[in-house]
């Protein structure tokens, strides 16, 4: 029972050890370390323009790819969209050619000899 | 009245391959194999300073390969949700290979040739690797470019999708 009662408290002491451990660690291991700091600074100081721009720019390529599909793809959108509402003026223009010309026969039977 | 808007799949699909084809070099090629970091002809990875410069400038790319993806999320649902736009896997994973060679091929040729930030592995045959490395790339766009051909004929909107219904 004494002995229980020892390893509950060890255990009891060995989280605010084990938690004190971790939160320590980070302070002295980077990105709060000296090289992690001298990176960091490193990075504004050395063309920093040039290299996002050399980073960025295949990317952009890449984008205005990407507009040029889509406005291709909308113009031709739009055509067949203007196509497919001439088509069927035209189906209907047939479709009362022969109805027209049935008419015209029917009437002309009508007053046949 | 047939699904002709191709270029929303299209487009989707080349920031889609752009972006995931961005995290395969990242993983792969960065950080796996360490060769081809951001700016390692610049500052090459010898030292611990020089390494965490090169992760940051790696996690830029990160960042934009990201942002490319997010943005062909975008164009993927706007494209799902037209009823102009062929839902075509031919057209989609043409675009996907298209997108991948494309930045492949502007990116060997602006970051390893024109401005020699980096290579794909630096060193002695640095010139071979990255010739092959746009050899891949024109591979893949002319691979890309003919399976975005071949999904023209498909003209059926996604599943559920009228012609004509209002939007």
């Amino acid at each position: 029972m004494a002995r229980l009662t020892t390893s509950r408290v060890s255990a009891a002491w060995a989280i605010p050890l084990a938690l004190a451990v971790t939160v320590a660690r980070p302070a002295l291991a980077c990105p709060s370390c000296a090289a992690g700091i001298e990176a960091r600074a490193e990075l504004w100081s050395r063309d920093f323009a040039l290299h996002l721009l050399a980073a960025l720019v295949p990317f952009l390529i890449v984008g205005l790819a990407c507009v040029y599909a889509e406005r291709i793809g909308r113009q031709r959108a739009a055509s067949a969209r203007a196509e497919s509402q001439i088509i069927p003026t035209r189906s209907s223009d047939d479709a009362l050619a022969p109805s027209a010309g049935a008419h015209a026969s029917r009437h002309q039977g009508s007053h046949g000899p | 009245m047939k699904a002709t808007h191709h270029g929303a799949i299209i487009s989707a699909g080349l920031l889609l391959g752009t972006g995931l084809g961005g995290f395969v070099d990242g993983i792969v090629l960065h950080q796996l194999l360490q060769w081809h970091n951001m700016l390692s002809s610049v500052r090459p990875p010898v030292d611990l300073v020089a390494m965490k410069y090169n992760m940051l400038w790696d996690g830029l790319f990160h960042a934009f390969t990201w942002l490319m993806v997010a943005l062909g999320v975008w164009r993927l649902w706007v494209a799902g949700t037209s009823p102009e736009v062929p839902w075509s896997g031919r057209t989609f994973v043409g675009s996907l290979v298209l997108g991948w060679g494309l930045f492949n091929f502007v990116e060997g040729v602006i970051d390893h040739q024109l401005l020699g930030i980096h290579h794909v592995h630096p060193g002695a045959d640095e010139l071979a690797w990255d010739l092959g490395f746009l050899a891949l790339g024109l591979l893949q766009i002319a691979a890309g470019a003919w399976y975005i051909r071949a999904g023209r004929a498909d003209t059926t909107p996604r599943a559920g999708l009228h012609l004509g219904a209002p939007r």
